[in-house]
This record gives C-alpha cells, sequence and structure tokens, in this order.
C-alpha cells in the first residue's frame, strides 16, 4: 500500500511539474476589435501591438495574399506614413518600467518595404510628425497623456533623419526654448533660399508661440538655437494660439522674402514671419536668418489661410467667415483687400497647376468648406483680384455642403473628390471642365484613392458596403464581402497588377483580397485569422 | 525535470517488486506465469514545447484516451516478449487570441514490449511502438467562412519503461486479473503542418485562402497510466 501512495506521489507530481509550464504571452492576447491598418504602395500592413510585430500583408496574382512580420517597439504610442505610401512609421513606449536588460527603450520604427529600422530613444513621446520630403520624423510629447513618463520635457523634440542610420547621434533630441507653451503641432518646410543659403526649418505650433528650428543644423554641437516667436497682437498681454502654418518661398532669386504666415485661433491678426539676415551684431554660433515680425488685421479670426500670386503680387489668402470674406494680405505692406464671397468657405487650396493650362503667373484657388449646403465650391481666380475682385470667384453649386477635399494622383489630377459634410455622398469634382459629379452612398462613405489614380474605393465602416469607381468612367462596381470593413487599400502587386486589400476587423482579423483592375466578387479571395499566422 | 519524474517512478515500482517477489518462488519460468492476453485502457499525458502547440494548448500538455491490446508472443525464464496495438486519441483546446482554437490527435502504434518478470503479479517491461498520428488542427476565427482546419497524417515513434501491478487477490496464473500499468517515456512525432484553411462544402464557390500557423510535432515526454484486463 505504501508503495503504491509513493507511485502516485511520484506520477501526481510529474504532471503538476509539467502543468507550470505556459505559452508566450501573445496568444493570451486579443488583437482588438478594429486593425490598426495602413496601405502602402505595395502592401497593406496591420500593426499588431500584442505580438510587437506589423504584419506585411502582399498581394499576388490570382488575389493570393502572403504575410510577412516586421518587429516593432513594445506600446505602440502613434504610427504614421510618409505621404508617398512608401514608408510606414511606427512610435513605440517601449517597456516601461524596465526591469531587465531585455525590456525595450522606446523607439521609432521605420517599415520601409519588407525591411524594418529601429531608432531608439531615451523617454517615451506620444506624438509623431513626418517630413512630406520624406528626410525627417520628429517625435514630440505634445500635450497627450499617452504613453507619458512620471516626469516627461514637453518641450522635448527628437528628430530622426531618415536619410542616415540610427546611431549615437541619431537621433538628435532637442529642447525648444518655453515660455510656458507646449508644441502642438510640427510643419516640415520645403527648402527655403534663406541669406545663409538652402535650408529646411522646422515650425513648431505651441499654445502661444512659433518657433523655428534650423533642420539643416541640427545635429551640430553646441547646436544653432531656435528661434521663438511670441505671439501677441500687441493690444495687450493675451497669449494667441497658433492654428496653422504656411510657408512661402519667394521669389527663387532671392534669399531674403522667404515667410511664414500663422493664423491664429483667438485672434483676428494674421502673422507673417520674413526670413531675413541676421542683424549686424548676431552672435557668432547663432542663426544666419531672423524674422521680420508683421501683424495684419484681417477682420475676423480666419479658419484657413495661403500664400498665392495674384496680379497684384504675392498675397495671403485669408478666409474669414464670420464676415464671409477672403482677404488678401500684401506681406510686404500689410495692406489688405477684402474679396466678397458669396458663402461664408472655410477651406482653400491652390490648384493653380491643375488648371492652368501654361505656367501661370497667378493662382486659381478652390474654395470649399461653407455651411450653405448650395454654395458647394468656389474657383478664385487671383489673376483678376488686384482690378475686378468682384469677378474673379466661380461658384459651383451643390446640393450638399463640402466637408473634406481629396486629391487624385496622376494620370487625373485635374479631378478632387469632394465629400459632403453629411457623408451622405461625394462628388468628383472635374477642375479643369469645372464639372462636380454626384455619387450617393446609403451610407457615411469613407474614400481611398487608388495611388495610380485609376479608381476610388468607398466603403462605409463597419458594414459590408464596399464599391469601386472607375475615375475615368464613374461607373461604380458594387463589391460584396463576408464582413465589416475596417480600411481598403489599393496596392501594387508584385506581378504589375494592383490589388484592393479590404482589411476586416473582429476575431484575429480578416482580409479580402479583390483584382483592383477589374473588380469582382466572384474572383476575390478571403482570408481569416491573419494576425494568428507567423507567430512561431 | 519531467523525465525524473518518470525515472524515479520507475525506480521504486521495481525496488517494491523485487522486495515482494523475493519471498515467492515460481512454480514455472515467471516470463510464462506472465498475461498472454491484455487488454489496456488508460491515460496518456504528453509534455509537448514544440512551439506549435501554442495556439491550442495554455501549459504544453496533450492528454488522451488510451487503448490498446497486447499479446505476448515469446517467453524464456523471466523474460517475455509482446505485441499489439494502441489507439491514443485526445486532444487540446485553448484561446487563441480570442479565437477558439483546438488540436485532435488519434495515435496509432504497433508496440514491441520486453517484460520483465519479478512476480505473477507483477513485472516491469520497456516498450518501442511505432506507427502513425492523424493530427487534425481546428480554429475558429469570426472573419472566416467556416471553421478553419487542417488535418496531415504524421509518423510516430515511441520509446518508454513501465511496470504492471495485478491488483486484489483474484486471478492468478492464466486467470483473468486486472492490472494497473504505468509507464513513462518519450515520444516522437513526424512535424505536421499547420496551414488552417476554410472547411467550406465542396460546391461552395467562395475563393479562400489560408493561414499559417507554422508547423507543429508532437514530441516530448509522456507518462501513461491505465487499467488492463489480462490472463
Amino acid at each position: 500500500m505504501r508503495t503504491k501512495t509513493r507511485l502516485a506521489a511520484v506520477t501526481l507530481s510529474a504532471i503538476a511539474a509539467a502543468a507550470c509550464s505556459s505559452r508566450p504571452s501573445v496568444w493570451d492576447q486579443p488583437p482588438g476589435d478594429a486593425p490598426r491598418a495602413f496601405g502602402l504602395t505595395s502592401a497593406a500592413i496591420v500593426v499588431d501591438d500584442g505580438a510587437h510585430r506589423a504584419v506585411s500583408l502582399h498581394a499576388h496574382a490570382d488575389q493570393v495574399l502572403t504575410a510577412t512580420s516586421l518587429p516593432i517597439g513594445h506600446n505602440v504610442l502613434a504610427t504614421a506614413t510618409s505621404p508617398d505610401a512608401a514608408r510606414l512609421f511606427v512610435l513605440a513606449g517601449g517597456d516601461a518600467p524596465r526591469r531587465s536588460a531585455k525590456d525595450e527603450y522606446p523607439s521609432l520604427t521605420v517599415i520601409d518595404g519588407g525591411s524594418a529600422v529601429r531608432f531608439t530613444m531615451a523617454e517615451p513621446l506620444g506624438n509623431l510628425a513626418v517630413d512630406p520630403v520624406g528626410r525627417w520624423a520628429a517625435a514630440f510629447a505634445g500635450s497627450g497623456g499617452a504613453g507619458q513618463a512620471f516626469v516627461q520635457n514637453p518641450n522635448e523634440i527628437v528628430l530622426f533623419d531618415l536619410s542616415a542610420p540610427p546611431g549615437p547621434t541619431n537621433p538628435v533630441s532637442r529642447t525648444i526654448r518655453s515660455f510656458g507653451g507646449v508644441p502642438r503641432r510640427l510643419t516640415f518646410t520645403p527648402t527655403l533660399l534663406l541669406p545663409g543659403g538652402p535650408r529646411r526649418l522646422l515650425v513648431v505650433e505651441t499654445d502661444q508661440d512659433v518657433t523655428l528650428l534650423d533642420l539643416d543644423h541640427v545635429s551640430e554641437s553646441p547646436p544653432r538655437p531656435e528661434i521663438t516667436v511670441r505671439l501677441t497682437n500687441g493690444d495687450g498681454a493675451a497669449q494667441l494660439e497658433p492654428a496653422g502654418v504656411v510657408v512661402d518661398d519667394g521669389d527663387p532669386t532671392r534669399s531674403d522674402d522667404a515667410r511664414v504666415a500663422v493664423r491664429t485661433s483667438n485672434d483676428t491678426n494674421v502673422i507673417t514671419l520674413q526670413l531675413g539676415p541676421a542683424p549686424a551684431g548676431a552672435p557668432a554660433g547663432g542663426n544666419d536668418f531672423f524674422p521680420t515680425i508683421n501683424l495684419t488685421d484681417v477682420g475676423g479670426i480666419p479658419s484657413d489661410i495661403a500664400f498665392v500670386r495674384t496680379d497684384g503680387g504675392l498675397r495671403v489668402a485669408a478666409l474669414v467667415p464670420t464676415s464671409g470674406d477672403a482677404v488678401l494680405v500684401d506681406p510686404t505692406t500689410s495692406i489688405t483687400e477684402p474679396v466678397s464671397l458669396p458663402a461664408a468657405y472655410t477651406r482653400l487650396s491652390v490648384v493653380t497647376d491643375i488648371v492652368a493650362s501654361g505656367a501661370s503667373p497667378t493662382d486659381v484657388a478652390l474654395l470649399w468648406g461653407a455651411e450653405v449646403a448650395s454654395s458647394g465650391v468656389a474657383f478664385w481666380t487671383l489673376g483678376q483680384s488686384a482690378g475686378q475682385p468682384y469677378r474673379s470667384v466661380e461658384v459651383l453649386g451643390l446640393a450638399d455642403s463640402i466637408g473634406t477635399v481629396a486629391d487624385v494622383p496622376s494620370p487625373h489630377p485635374e479631378l478632387k473628390l469632394l465629400q459632403s459634410a453629411a457623408a451622405s455622398g461625394f462628388y468628383v469634382l472635374d477642375l479643369r471642365a469645372r464639372t462636380a459629379a454626384p455619387l450617393t452612398t446609403l451610407g457615411t462613405a469613407t474614400l481611398a484613392v487608388a495611388p495610380d489614380g485609376q479608381r476610388l474605393w468607398a466603403f462605409d465602416p463597419g458594414t459590408t458596403q464596399l464599391a469601386s469607381v472607375d475615375l475615368a468612367t464613374l461607373h461604380p462596381v458594387p463589391l460584396f464581402v463576408d464582413h465589416a470593413v475596417s480600411g481598403a487599400f489599393d496596392v501594387a502587386r508584385d506581378d504589375g497588377g494592383r490589388a484592393l486589400v479590404a482589411v476586416q476587423g473582429g476575431g484575429a482579423f480578416g482580409a479580402t483580397v479583390f483584382d483592383a483592375l477589374a473588380p469582382d466578387s466572384a474572383t476575390a479571395r478571403a482570408y481569416s485569422a491573419i494576425v494568428l499566422g507567423g507567430l512561431q | 525535470m519531467k523525465l525524473a519524474f518518470v525515472v524515479t517512478a520507475l525506480g521504486i515500482t521495481l525496488s517494491a517488486a523485487t522486495a515482494r517477489a523475493e519471498g515467492e518462488r515460481p512454480s514455472r519460468p515467471m516470463g510464462e506465469a506472465l498475461p498472454v492476453w491484455t487488454g489496456e485502457i488508460g491515460y496518456r499525458a504528453s509534455f509537448v514545447t514544440d512551439p506549435g502547440l501554442n495556439p491550442f494548448s495554455p501549459d504544453d500538455q496533450l492528454g488522451q484516451f488510451s487503448m490498446g491490446a497486447e499479446r505476448a508472443v515469446f517467453a524464456r525464464g523471466r523474460f517475455a516478449f509482446a505485441t499489439g496495438l494502441f489507439w491514443d486519441v485526445g486532444g487540446t483546446s485553448a484561446t487563441a487570441r480570442g479565437d477558439d482554437a483546438s488540436i485532435i490527435v488519434h495515435r496509432f502504434t504497433l508496440p514491441l514490449e520486453a517484460r520483465f518478470g519479478f512476480a505473477p503479479w507483477l513485472y516491469a517491461f520497456t516498450r518501442a511502438s511505432a506507427g502513425a498520428a492523424l493530427v487534425r488542427a481546428e480554429v475558429d476565427d469570426f472573419t472566416a467562412p467556416a471553421h478553419l482546419i487542417h488535418s496531415s497524417w504524421v509518423p510516430v515513434l515511441d520509446l518508454s519503461a513501465g511496470g504492471a501491478y495485478r491488483i486484489g487477490n483474484g486471478g492468478g496464473e492464466g486467470k483473468l486479473g486486472v492490472w494497473v500499468i504505468a509507464e513513462g517515456g518519450y515520444g516522437w512525432a513526424g512535424r505536421a503542418s499547420l496551414l488552417l484553411s476554410p472547411d467550406l462544402a465542396s460546391d461552395d464557390p467562395r475563393r479562400t485562402g489560408s493561414v499559417d500557423l507554422g508547423t507543429i510535432s508532437l514530441h516530448g515526454a509522456f507518462l501513461r497510466t491505465g487499467l488492463a484486463l489480462a490472463f
């Protein structure tokens, strides 16, 4: 009996010992309800934070999809794609607290094609800004709480030089001088011809001032100081809160007329900073440019601004919805010229390159965003603004108020997608013909333009509604999917074709692949549980 | 650690058997006194550390119902040799990132067993078993049009040792008795694919793709305990 007892005890002990082992924790972490998915040139990327990876979905002929995993940092805080959709940036907070050498530091992972490069940071920062030209990326704390450490420097900006490999001097950290403000938005300027030569600047908007940082000398030691412009309207101590900046290089033959214009959310002034030579006696090692500040009252809080070229020269165009006017500001003299608009448009963009038949010395701007539905969009011909401003605006009346405008790549740059504010439909605007073809939707449509400019995809997030629209014929093709679509990404296939990867949430995520050039539900292929694969 | 427990268990079994057998004298060669026919049912616990099992098991364990029959085909002195057929069936299930995942394994083996009799009621054995296993993996995912499944056959091989002890006062040489059998060892299995596809009807027009969970090899230490009817 004693032997039997011992035998049973040993057996049970062995089983108990085996039960102590466990699988990696990733298997116990559901991926969430909605996938964080992004479209790159040749792949759709699903960020799988629980597994510390990005799942890259590549399309092949016959709607075959293959998945590869790329490692990313732990605890994803922010993600962004480059404007050319070539790269995905994943900002991660790392493991907090770090208890062992295996625990990760905060990092930025740059996914480019099939490779991933990781830059390590010292502290977690929750916001990300990406250079439209592709040279820089910047992480900053901002005012959000994501990834915040116990003690954080909200004015620290970490700059990543994407043209160089990670190293001791890449990234570089800069703390901008603060008068109490906290960075809200970062803007990378194009190359500007400044007195010291061609330069690229980082414009930092805090909640009360604007800072200019010379990116071409950001890694110098000692670093060149940034230039902080405190924003006041001159009437009192009230701080002005920047709401957007625009940049213009001015005359390409001059090095003293680059300008930055700033609008604010709480003041009627437009502030222009002309970047001229540094004053005599400026300390050595400092910046070789200096901003001259100009304030111009436009009669109301501007909702949007842009540098435009008129028949009277360079102007800052400001839309003032409260007065229903646009105001042209001469940045040199601060003289203003109001232009009465047929509706209180709130947004504008310059479309000269598209609508002008040849090299035009003056601009054409597209206006939209008026609350009155019938006001649609308007073309503002700035070549007539100085002499006959009242004849310079042509309205294209639409049935809906326009909320957003999206560009269409070549070969159809003349097209713009106008989404109604009510999101009950959209229009395909032909800038050259000045026509707007309506397309109605049964639900709230999200639009995705194919990078090859040939078609758009409309889907209703959270539903199975999906359609393709040929931009040449505007012929819609309804498509069927089994599960609600979270994102639609038109990607290049390895055989030269194109595919739509419709990513679906729920479970371990799915994807339905269509032939983008001949979309048909009958030839589509559905994939399931895509974040269960590749974890061995 | 797991193997240490197995070896310890065998040691205890053998030492106890030797002590009890010292006071008995077999009436004929011990090997011939051991059971000729054995029918066994029991439980096989396998400890599989292969990462392929992770979606299907939270603790690396694979439990199976075990059933088998053997016949002694040769006996000399204290030794006897037996062969037969075993079928282990069972599986494990878990939640894999929110999805229900399960794996079922049918393991068919032909054992070759060498027995060493300590007494008519106690013997130790070593066993080598070869055969094949049917591995069926299944995942239920919200986005899938049907269960995601994959089945494949893989070769298997077990090497084990154990002991058998007749319980109760009934039985005797050539008579039906109830035996307790315990064994431990190592089981090897070929690597099976885990390329799961929706289990759609053959006439379903939908075109689907597969999800690749990698591969799995169900190798590892195992323990098997059971009861046998033998005579």
